[in-house]
């Protein structure tokens, strides 16, 4: 449908239309990578938080205490029947011996346990869940084998994780939904800006009989430039304070180790190329078409 | 071809039988409740040049957005090249407006680009390929005699060679009906006169003409079909007339 000339018209006039309102187009791009910026950093922590928050209770071990006096073998059958549970991911057997040596050890050394007559440690498993989500659910199942005397593990904290990261999650996405919005609402006025501007143009390309696709082009092609130039200064921005804060944690591996929202530099790209090129057409495809929806010929040409 | 003889008009004869532009009882109420037109009964051939005439208020302008559906009648029916105007969808516009050039009396010319620029627009934005636009851009330069200006902008130019531009750029695209509203309102009467020869030449190079103006002695010095306005719709419609039913008589 399209000759090379219509082509080669349509894309000089958008980046026209662009030189023409350099200053709105700066603007435009400013706002566009500032508001896309804000919105992938606050989604890239959310992600971070939000993984965190999963993370962390995986190290939430279980631990399975064993009643008093079972039989070696009744022990060594009980860790299968746990390993073979499901939501287990492994299971480690510690003995009683090394249970007091590891109680004693975290006591520390001001009160001495050595005069006592007997061992009063149980040996117990350490269970590491696959799902601490799911830990409620393997307790009352434990809890019903005849050799257990007592679970015990942090279900307040994994509870606490748990709901955190639902919560951040689902404001992650919301704050980073009304930002995109904001941003493409941010564009498309800028768009509109440009159809006032050459509302003229507009107004004799109408008359002529200028398809209505043809005449959203350049300003489709205007919204995405300006769009895609915002998320390369979002790119740009995002990696600034990523290198900022890496040098603020430097080797705090306590920290690092958990903020890692596990996007890759090229996901984000791609991301936020596609974010910003969606953005850009969007917002001006709306704008132009509500233009052409509501002026008259007459009224364009004023 | 086929000869017939125009309604209520003995001595008048139309070669060709193709009805360009139809007016079937068409109204036409704007949203703030002004009736601009009533109960409009007409019909263009193909080739004609018509005059419309009348008071101002009585529709004139509002007789020819309805032909390029800048308007859709609230009642009855615009017809062109046998098409119902008002159900075209509105994605489908820009195909009537292919058959239509349009001029007036404001010009609408683009400031910023030259007597060439302004002409090939219609031509750029309708899809032309290059060779089409170094083809037919000197072609209706010459038809209107600005050759020798192609190079000037709009405010280098006069009123009529303003006028020229827009008529060239109405019609580049081959459109086959022209419709000019008030074309030689903003023009002295010398200047007016050029463009209406204009116009009379370019329906005689076989496009329908439609053109709305308040000059009597235009209308006058042409003889051409008259289609007058009041209040009430089409008060006189008459072959080879005058700008004022009383001047017939005279």
């Amino acid at each position: 449908m399209l000759n090379p000339s219509s082509v080669e018209f349509l894309v000089l006039e958008a980046l026209a239309n662009i030189r023409r309102n350099r200053l709105m187009a700066l603007a435009a791009v400013l706002t566009a990578g500032v508001s896309l910026a804000i919105s992938a950093g606050f989604a890239l922590t959310a992600i971070a938080v939000h993984r965190a928050c999963e993370k962390l209770p995986q190290e939430f071990d279980m631990a399975v205490y064993v009643r008093r006096g079972t039989p070696p073998d009744r022990v060594s059958k009980l860790k299968e029947t746990l390993a073979a549970m499901p939501g287990v991911a492994s299971v480690t057997f510690i003995s009683k011996e090394r249970g007091w040596q590891e109680f004693k050890r975290s006591l520390g050394q001001d009160i001495s346990m050595d005069d006592l007559l007997y061992n009063p440690a149980l040996d117990s498993f350490k269970i590491r869940m696959s799902d601490p989500r799911r830990g409620r659910h393997l307790q009352n199942r434990i809890r019903n084998l005849p050799e257990v005397d007592d679970i015990l593990w942090r279900q307040n904290e994994v509870r606490f994780f748990t709901g955190l990261a639902r919560v951040v999650g689902i404001a992650g996405a919301v704050a980073t939904v009304v930002l995109f919005l904001g941003s493409a609402f941010i564009i498309g006025n800028t768009i509109r800006l440009g159809i006032y501007a050459r509302r003229r143009e507009v107004s004799i390309m109408r008359l002529v009989g200028a398809r209505p696709s043809f005449i959203r082009f350049p300003f489709l092609l205007e919204g995405m430039l300006l769009a895609g130039a915002g998320a390369v200064l979002a790119l740009l921005l995002i990696r600034l304070a990523g290198a900022y804060l890496e040098a603020l944690t430097g080797d705090l591996q306590s920290i690092t180790r958990f903020l890692d929202s596990g996007v890759a530099p090229w996901q984000l790209a791609a991301l936020l190329m596609a974010a910003g090129l969606g953005l850009g057409a969007l917002s001006s495809y709306l704008s132009i078409r509500r233009y052409l929806k509501e002026s008259s010929l007459e009224a364009a040409a004023q | 071809m086929r000869l017939r003889r125009v309604d209520g008009h003995p001595g008048i004869w139309h070669t060709d039988l193709a009805v360009m532009i139809e007016f079937r009882g068409v109204s036409l109420i704007y949203p703030n409740g002004v009736l601009a037109l009533r109960g409009i009964n007409l019909r263009v051939e193909k080739g004609e040049f018509v005059f419309i005439v009348g008071p101002t208020g009585t529709g004139k302008s509002s007789l020819l957005k309805l032909i390029y559906r800048e308007e859709v009648p609230t009642e009855g029916t615009v017809l062109v090249d046998g098409q119902d105007v008002g159900a075209i969808p509105e994605g489908e516009v820009w195909r009537l407006r292919r058959k239509v050039g349009v001029v007036f009396q404001d010009f609408r010319l683009l400031p910023d680009r030259t007597v060439w620029e302004n002409i090939a627009f219609a031509l750029r934005v309708t899809g032309a390929s290059a060779r089409q636009i170094r083809r037919r851009v000197p072609e209706f330069l010459e038809l209107v005699g600005l050759t020798h200006r192609c190079d000037s902008f709009p405010s280098q130019l006069s009123g009529g060679e303003q006028q020229r531009t827009a008529i060239a750029r109405a019609l580049v695209t081959d459109p086959p009906i022209l419709l000019a509203d008030e074309p030689t309102g903003n023009l002295d009467p010398d200047t007016s006169w050029e463009i209406m020869q204009l116009l009379e030449r370019i329906n005689l190079r076989g496009s329908t003409v439609l053109m709305s103006t308040h000059d009597s002695e235009m209308v006058n010095r042409m003889r051409r079909r008259v289609v007058a306005l009041d209040l009430n719709g089409i008060a006189r419609d008459e072959q080879r007339a005058y700008y004022h039913a009383e001047s017939v008589q005279r």
